[in-house]
């Protein structure tokens, strides 16, 4: 899969969305961030709803975070938002201010 | 610009909004709004809808609008240009295609024998404004035709 790489000095004020897996080293200011596979690098900011099948975060995140299959905050991530995937981890270390709903069967 | 270096928007990805870069960026999807960049280089199969400014940009692809080369502009053989264009020095690939408002450097006036000067119309710059451009209209002069 190919991959769209915002690097760590681009700044992208708006939405970006698409088929790609999306790495993001630098910033997205907007409204939407939409992909298959979004990792939000270390030092890579987000200020944004994250829809995603997996999210994977490194770095910052401001906004809600909706996943179909899984959400992952690393150790050195930090998010604050309300997080809805079935599947949530949370690294010891991870900070996090927000909701977790991952449904109950 | 080698695969791997700096920033890639890939071919299905959009992006709509501004994006500022100071770091070399390859255009491959569509971007709805403006690029700022050092290295701008806009790939076959890309589509950008508004402004393009940066060092130097290098087009594949397709522009509607301004584009604005500090050192240089490239237009490669598939290249699609709709807008402006305005850079101290252009090159363009045969089969590169440009409906666009022109300026590649600076006329040297003193270069130009008076008396050629003097039977021809004196160009009259049509100021105008780029169509679809996004912020501020820019002024250019019209390519003579």
């Amino acid at each position: 899969m190919s991959k769209t790489f915002i690097g760590p000095s681009l700044t992208v004020e708006g939405d970006v969305e698409g088929e790609d897996e999306l790495v993001i080293a630098g910033t997205v200011r907007g409204a939407r961030v939409q992909g298959k596979e979004v990792l939000v690098e270390k030092g890579g900011q987000v200020e944004a709803s994250v829809e995603a099948d997996s999210l994977r975060v490194s770095g910052r995140v401001q906004g809600n975070a909706n996943a179909r299959a899984r959400v992952e905050l690393a150790a050195e991530g930090q998010m604050e938002g309300d997080v809805r995937a079935p599947r949530v981890v949370l690294a010891d270390g991870a900070r996090f201010k927000g909701h977790i709903e991952t449904g109950i069967e | 610009m080698r695969d791997g270096e700096g920033s890639t928007i890939e071919r299905r990805t959009r992006v709509r909004g501004r994006v500022h870069a100071r770091e070399p960026v390859r255009i491959r999807g569509r971007i709805d709004g403006r690029v700022d960049g050092e290295l701008v280089v806009i790939e076959e199969g890309a589509v950008v809808v508004g402004d393009v400014s940066g060092r130097e940009v290098r087009v594949q692809g397709i522009v509607l609008g301004r584009i604005d080369g500090a050192e240089r502009v490239w237009l490669g053989a598939s290249a699609q240009v709709r807008g402006a264009l305005v850079t101290p020095v252009l090159s363009a690939e045969l089969g590169a295609r440009a409906d666009a408002d022109l300026r590649v450097g600076e006329i040297d006036a003193g270069a130009i024998p008076e008396e050629a000067e003097s039977q021809t119309e004196a160009p009259r710059p049509k100021l105008s404004a780029v169509p679809g451009s996004e912020g501020p209209r820019v002024v250019v002069v019209k390519k003579r035709s």
